[in-house]
């Protein structure tokens, strides 16, 4: 699917962003207001209940209404191949984060001393983030050395330092894919 | 109490209305019409799709705005007898609700873009998908409504 024009690109990234963006709200509690509905007051933030329930899911609204209407202003102006790096980035950031705090539950469960940090949602998640930005990293290296391969202007192997047998098995693999080669950069390849 | 249940009510009259568009989009979308016929499915089958888009977008806000008002004030009168009775699954059902209202109203610029006359034959299949995914959403959330309020009884 490919969108073709700015409006119908512009509600598509909000609508993804806006879930993504709510999805972290209620699992980190990240509120831009509290509402107390016994008395009808409105506190900023996040606010422990007081006179009767709090209810955060306005805030959260609202939190993720802010966040994606910046995240979609900012995919407007950022090149495709930083959109692509974000989205691949965000993805494994999100199953990392699954991965990780389930595994640390699972200890958390199974142990027999008292490791109360396992519980923590923002060490997991800055984990998650670590491994994601790392991996993101890497396979964007390997795409862009594919790139460069299939224009005849990088090496096929890693030089001395570069990384080990893994990583040239699996930029062989993506080499081997197929790798559509943008048309913006096809002149350069006739001038050789 | 007469002003939280007629506003209750007319949430439910809304969501009806919401429910009978939708139900006829998503129909219409994935299972045309092929042949004229005057049977009441075949009727049901061929309305306009696209004839539909805005009626449900405004009745998906207007009625996603009057339950966020009703849920004040379930919030500290149905919410707590409900959890004094122990019936947390309905809590915890009416906590699935108030997420999938939520993402079908995430999902409506999507949705309005998909929809955009010309309708690009691009979005072909992305129509057919979030439309059907908006069905599921305000049928489940029209369900979960339905029993939540039938826990303690209308009145009680």
């Amino acid at each position: 699917m490919i969108a073709t024009n700015r409006a119908a690109m512009f509600a598509i990234t909000f609508t993804v962003g806006y879930a993504v963006i709510y999805a972290i709200c209620t699992e980190f509690n990240l509120p831009l207001l509290t509402y107390h509905p016994v008395t009808g007051e409105v506190d900023f933030l996040s606010k422990p209940p007081r006179s009767g329930p709090a209810m955060y899911w306005y805030g959260w609204l609202l939190t993720a209404l802010i966040g994606a209407t910046i995240l979609t202003l900012v995919s407007t102006v950022t090149p495709e191949r930083w959109m692509q790096r974000g989205i691949t980035f965000g993805v494994l950031a999100a199953v990392g984060y699954l991965i990780v705090y389930s595994v640390a539950l699972f200890i958390y469960d199974k142990a027999t001393i008292e490791l109360e940090f396992l519980k923590s949602r923002w060490l997991s998640a800055i984990t998650a983030i670590v491994v994601a930005a790392a991996v993101a990293l890497f396979y964007a290296q390997l795409l862009e050395r594919a790139r460069l391969a299939r224009l005849g202007l990088g090496r096929p192997h890693w030089g001395n330092g570069g990384p080990g047998l893994l990583s040239d098995a699996v930029f062989h693999a993506v080499k081997c894919a197929s790798v559509r080669v943008p048309s913006t950069v096809m002149p350069e390849r006739r001038m050789e | 109490m007469v002003f939280w249940t007629s506003l209750l009510i007319v949430h439910g009259l809304l969501a009806v209305a919401l429910l009978g568009a939708i139900t006829h989009q998503a129909v219409a979308l994935w299972w045309p019409v092929r042949a004229a016929s005057g049977s009441f499915v075949a009727r049901f089958r061929a309305v306009p799709s696209t004839s539909y888009v805005w009626a449900i977008i405004v009745l998906y806000v207007v009625t996603f705005v009057m339950g966020a008002w009703v849920y004040t004030h379930y919030r500290y009168t149905s919410r707590l007898a409900l959890e004094q009775l122990r019936f947390l699954k309905t809590v915890g059902l009416f906590e699935v609700k108030e997420h999938l209202a939520t993402i079908g109203l995430i999902v409506l610029p999507a949705y309005w873009a998909f929809w955009r006359r010309p309708l690009s034959a691009d979005y072909a299949e992305a129509r057919k998908q979030v439309t059907l995914f908006l069905a599921v959403v305000v049928w489940a959330n029209f369900l979960i409504g339905h029993v939540v309020n039938n826990a303690r009884g209308f009145g009680s």
